[in-house]
């Protein structure tokens, strides 16, 4: 700017501060006069259902130089069994981290991230989310990316693994946070327990779930006709629909995706629950009861009664004018589809635990006895009224709300006529909302805290149920703390072992073939069994009723059991039977550097001392036993099947023969706490023999 | 791939070149839409205009954090923010001239109830006496007050965004209104920054204790936190936790809070950002008309203490009933030093993403981690502060394996060069960030406060981004050789308690 122009500038200031004075300036509670406000522009949605029924919106926005696509896929943990809980986040979460066989998730993540772009999938409780945020030069990667992802996840067992040592993790630390206790608890204290609502992880649930399960889940939802996708950012609408159409071009239509009742059943009453937590000085209190659904004609003024209770009357007097929380509200919530809470809650000092309870219970008491005052009720229509205009911020704001509006089945229009509602409450609406929906006498009472030194003992509130939160122990193993020097040495005791029964020589050998006689339960039985390593397994039993045929590999497996024809094992049953695939000696010494080895702690067996190691793989783990003075396995230690149910089971490795430069014991006897269970003698091994195809079909 | 022909080595830098002129120039565009306005009295005022919607958003932001705090007032930053929501002369009261009566009075007997109380052998029925005519004159006071009148004006215009942060070097107060609603911003905003009241004070102090119970007392991490700044800064008010320490936040008065008002809530000492529906000449015309009345004087000088040189690596436990965590940090220059933009590709590269070195090794190859990342500007960064790494142990892994893992891929950064792609990976997230900054009005008006405070103008926003295309992978192992020392270095951990 050259100086002619600055001292213009400066003239036209000084012109325009002059004239400033004669406008008085105003108090702050003095009546303004508002101009009008600028219209809010509604941006262009382009609604587009291409063959395959992917539904897209797509939303023209110029201003920056960015693509973002989120979609919604009719899915959800709503639909996994209880007793794999976590399936659908699992699925969900794999599906990115595991990516495609084109699209690795390992190299997604360098690829990706180098971009600044990000593609990602997940699952929560009642949907799927699959989104895109892209530069725009990068829309076609990122929608290539995605559609590989959404079609062909692989679902590798490694990534399997990862999030479960992450989901383990997470249990283990669940109850290191006061709040993330007092939430998840209350969920369950209203939706109960095993609802899908509120229901959550565990060892169990967690080890139940398979790769089979993940890839079945998939199947199940991922179809375009399940799908709807909001795209906005710098594009024009026509090339983006045809970049879309054509990417997903080769997914067919599939089945609609299996509808689920949004069943939540719901007794009033009153209880007061207690989770003891030592080391807090402060407790975290909720409290309330089952909520509504957004499609209630009363909505609107229940969103005025949210409002006042929360602000006017909680805050003023719980935080404001007693000083006893950081924070306090009561809000009626409300779902789309599902019943929300209507909760209530705060943290204050131990010392004013049931203090803060009482004046939150008269609060709730006092929306339903009188009216709101006038003031009151102008200040919270005003302040919904006037804020609308935040429900337009950005085109992305506009269209991700038409998308979920959408997928919940809700019109479009559901905010303007929430808006017009909210016009017409009046204060006998509050009250009379207040006094249908809340019920202050059967409030479900939560605090985590330290009772040693609460103002009044709970029970005052009513009778007292403790809360157990201790968590379930991982059925099995439970690991113990590993470090860096207990998997050295681990490794190192089974690599010794290795090199003791054939080193490299091991790790050549593609198949076998073994003849046993197995003693059992007084029955002597033959066996046949063939192994093509690392994942197939058929084993013919000579038993009085015939020969029982099992046949075991990744995908699948089934028996023949004479009489009974061909069973299809259950997804349990054939994970039990690949664990033994995975704690065949020969496939434990081939390549230990798959496994995670943990040496735990040296014992003496028989005079001979033997090194525990815990070895994990895929998920399972084992321990085997080694001879320290030999390096020669000892034996195996696992959790097994027994007529009993499941329990430990020993196996001690007896005879050792060479086979093909390899060592391998002939006899194995198992035995469950000290008894005898099983004695196997091998007759026969055969190494690397040509194993044909159809051994392992039906 | 680490190999590339020259041809290609020089193709790339062309493109990167060609790459970063047309983003500087989009840049420059959203730059002419900046214009700003300092009053006489020195208050400095940035306006970044867009009419996309109906709708503005204000920072207001004070130069003033937990750094500037000393000994026994530690926390007043944050408690006079709270203190900044109650109101005025005019607004929050019915009989301001009883009202400031009544609260004197208060806060003489508070005073004799404290000297009392201070004495070795307080004087019991004296006690008794000064907590009733306390509990009489808080009672009286507060027949005068209209409970959080502030806010409600606020929300009856349809405030959505009413907020406010105090960090160790800043305050912000933030509002979003509609955009015809800019006069009463105005009217309001300066009588609450001109005439404030610090009613209630003595209920909101407990307010602010319950906060402390909240962030810190019955949080693992936040205690970790508090014990990690307290070991790494042994001189700077970095020391202290922007929520105070307990004793001093229930002893500070209102005479206190009110001095470090007047001392640093002047209007040399803040800045306005707005973003959003409004037009340049009529926001400084309306500051001038309401902000204009506030006196001027010269802004206060930053806190004198430096942090001095480390001595040797230190190592702090926290006991907790929580599973571990590890947090550790290195001293690091300020904000505005020329290091910033190679400590921060240092740190985005070793720890942050999925591909970075840290996940990739603890959470996806070992599994001894489930979460790990490093990060800069820890506690603050307008003063020297610390990169920081952190680790969340998989189940069954310690805190000191992971460190050991960490280390190991440190030292590894001193001796092997990032890759192009890496160092790419940045300077392109540093667009998308910007990118996403600008997008949001709060975000825009934010940054530009922050620049302009910290990095010496609110142009440096827009530069930074420059200085980041600049970088080499040879600034980055510079980087990790000059500050990633353990001599330098603070460990923090949580441990399980018995």
């Amino acid at each position: 700017m050259n100086y002619i122009s600055r001292l213009f500038q400066r003239i036209a200031w000084t012109l325009l501060f002059l004239a400033i004075p004669l406008m008085a300036q105003k108090g702050p509670k003095d009546k303004f006069e508002f101009t009008k406000l600028n219209k809010i522009k509604l941006p262009k949605v382009h609604k587009v259902v291409l063959p395959n029924g992917l539904e897209l919106l797509l939303v023209e926005d110029k201003d920056y130089p960015t693509i973002d696509l989120r979609a919604l896929i009719r899915t959800g943990s709503i639909h996994e069994d209880a007793d794999k809980t976590g399936l659908a986040g699992i699925t969900g979460e794999v599906m990115r981290s595991g990516g495609s066989k084109k699209f690795p998730g390992d190299a997604l993540d360098a690829t990706l991230e180098t971009l600044a772009a990000t593609v990602e999938t997940s699952i929560g409780i009642s949907s799927g989310r699959a989104t895109i945020s892209v530069l725009k030069e990068d829309i076609d990667k990122g929608l290539e990316v995605l559609a590989d992802l959404l079609m062909f996840p692989q679902f590798p067992q490694d990534k399997i693994d990862l999030i479960k040592v992450q989901a383990r993790s997470g249990i283990s630390r669940r109850n290191d946070n006061v709040a993330a206790i007092a939430n998840r608890e209350f969920d369950k204290l209203i939706y109960g327990t095993h609802s899908p609502h509120a229901r959550h992880i565990e060892y169990a649930t967690i080890d139940a779930i398979t790769r089979q399960d993940l890839v079945d889940f998939h199947a199940t939802f991922f179809h375009p006709n399940n799908i709807t996708m909001a795209v906005w950012g710098d594009f024009n609408w026509k090339e983006m629909k045809k970049k879309i159409s054509m990417t997903f071009s080769g997914w067919a239509k599939g089945p609609a995706a299996p509808k689920t009742a949004a069943t939540v059943k719901y007794t009033f009453d009153s209880s007061v629950n207690y989770i003891e937590k030592t080391d807090v000085n402060q407790s975290n209190i909720l409290l309330g009861h089952i909520g509504g659904t957004q499609d209630n004609p009363d909505y609107p003024a229940l969103t005025i009664m949210n409002q006042i209770l929360s602000k006017d009357r909680l805050f003023k007097r719980v935080r404001t004018d007693e000083g006893l929380a950081y924070s306090v509200y009561g809000n009626y919530g409300a779902g789309f589809k599902v019943p929300g809470i209507f909760t209530c809650g705060c943290q204050t000092k131990s010392e004013s635990t049931v203090k803060a309870i009482k004046i939150i219970l008269e609060e709730i008491r006092l929306m339903q006895n009188s009216q709101v005052t006038e003031h009151e009720l102008q200040n919270a229509k005003n302040s919904y009224l006037n804020s609308y205009v935040f429900n337009f911020q950005t085109k992305g704001q506009i269209i991700n709300r038409l998308l979920r509006l959408a997928y919940f089945g809700y019109p479009a229009d559901f905010m303007d006529t929430i808006k017009a509602g909210v016009e017409e409450v009046s204060r006998a609406d509050v009250q009379s909302v207040a006094k249908k929906y809340l019920k202050p006498d059967d409030m479900r009472i939560l605090v985590v805290g330290n009772s040693a030194n609460f103002d009044e003992p709970l029970s005052t509130l009513g009778k007292v149920n403790n809360i157990d939160i201790s968590i379930p122990k991982p059925k099995g193993e439970e690991l113990q703390q590993a470090n860096g020097a207990s998997l050295a040495r681990g490794m190192s005791i089974l690599k010794a072992a290795r090199k003791e029964l054939g080193g490299d020589n091991i790790a050549a050998v593609k198949t076998m073939l073994t003849n046993a006689n197995i003693s059992m339960m007084g029955m002597n039985l033959k066996a046949t069994s063939w192994i093509t390593f690392p994942d197939l397994m058929r084993t013919d039993m000579q038993t009085p009723m015939g020969t029982v045929k099992i046949v075991v590999t990744p995908e699948s497996g089934w028996q023949i059991v004479p009489g009974r024809g061909e069973m299809i094992m259950p997804a349990t049953e054939l994970k039990k039977h690949q664990e033994t695939l995975l704690r065949d000696l020969l496939y434990v010494l081939a390549d230990p550097s798959k496994k995670t080895v943990q040496f735990l702690e040296e014992t003496e067996i028989d005079g001979k001392k033997v090194a525990d190691l815990l070895i994990t793989e895929n998920d399972h783990s084992f321990h085997l036993l080694i001879d320290l003075s030999s390096s020669r396995p000892w034996g195996m230690k696992f959790q097994g099947e027994t007529q009993q149910g499941p329990a430990e089971l020993i196996e001690q490795f007896l005879e050792y023969k060479q086979f093909d430069n390899i060592w391998l014991p002939m006899k194995v006897i198992t035995t469950v706490q000290g008894n005898p269970m099983a004695e196997t003698t091998r007759e026969s091994i055969e190494i690397n023999l040509i194993i044909p195809d159809d051994t392992y079909s039906k | 791939m680490r190999h590339q022909t020259l041809g290609k080595k020089i193709l790339i830098a062309v493109l990167a070149v060609l790459y970063s002129m047309s983003m500087a120039q989009s840049f420059e565009q959203i730059q002419s839409n900046i214009a700003t306005h300092t009053l006489s009295n020195g208050m400095k005022w940035i306006v970044f205009e867009r009419h996309d919607a109906p709708i503005v958003s204000f920072n207001l932001y004070a130069d003033v954090g937990s750094a500037n705090e000393s000994y026994g007032i530690t926390g007043i930053s944050h408690l006079l923010e709270h203190m900044a929501f109650k109101g005025t002369e005019i607004v929050g009261t019915n009989n301001y001239d009883e009202e400031k009566l009544a609260l004197s009075s208060l806060d003489s007997v508070y005073a004799l109830l404290q000297t009392e109380k201070a004495k070795i052998n307080p004087e019991k029925q004296r006690l008794e006496i000064l907590q009733s005519a306390f509990d009489m004159f808080q009672a009286k006071a507060k027949t005068y007050v209209i409970t959080n009148e502030l806010v409600d004006l606020f929300d009856n215009e349809g405030e959505a965004g009413l907020n406010a942060g105090t960090g160790t070097d800043n305050t912000e107060y933030t509002n979003a209104l509609p955009s015809n609603r800019l006069e009463f911003w105005m009217a309001l905003t300066s009588d609450r920054f001109m005439n404030p009241v610090f009613r209630e004070f003595y209920k909101e102090r407990n307010v602010v204790i319950e906060e402390r119970r909240l962030r810190t007392e019955t949080q693992p991490i936040g205690r970790l936190m508090e014990d990690l700044f307290a070991s790494a800064f042994k001189s700077h008010p970095y020391h202290h936790s922007v929520v105070g320490h307990m004793s001093d936040i229930q002893a500070i008065t209102r005479q206190d809070v009110i001095d470090y008002f007047n001392k640093f809530y002047i209007p040399s000492n803040i800045v306005v950002g707005i973003a959003g529906d409004v037009k340049p000449k009529e926001v400084f015309a309306m500051a001038e008309k309401y902000f204009g009345r506030i006196p001027g004087s010269a802004k206060p000088l930053p806190p004198r203490t430096i942090e001095p040189e480390q001595w040797g690596q230190r190592r702090v436990k926290v006991e907790a009933q929580s599973q571990p965590i590890l947090l550790f940090g290195y001293h690091r220059p300020a904000a505005k030093h020329s290091h910033d933009a190679a400590l921060g590709a240092l740190a985005n590269i070793l720890g942050q993403g999925r591909s970075s070195w840290l996940y990739t090794e603890l959470v996806k190859k070992q599994k001894i981690a489930i979460d790990c990342g490093a990060f800069n500007g820890f506690p603050g960064n307008k003063y020297p502060n610390l990169i920081a790494f952190y680790a969340v142990p998989a189940q069954g892994h310690t805190a000191q394996e992971c460190l050991d893992a960490i280390d190991i891929i440190i030292e590894k950064a001193k001796t092997e060069a990032v890759i192009p792609n890496e160092l790419n990976k940045y300077k392109r997230n540093t667009k998308k960030g910007m990118i996403n900054t600008m997008k949001s009005n709060a975000g825009i008006a934010s940054a530009l406060c922050n620049a302009e405070i910290k990095l010496g103008g609110w142009k440096k926003f827009f530069e930074e981004y420059e200085d980041v295309q600049k970088l080499t992978a040879d600034d980055v192992m510079e980087m990790a050789h000059t500050y990633l020392n353990k001599k330098n270095r603070t460990i923090a951990e949580i441990v399980q308690a018995q």
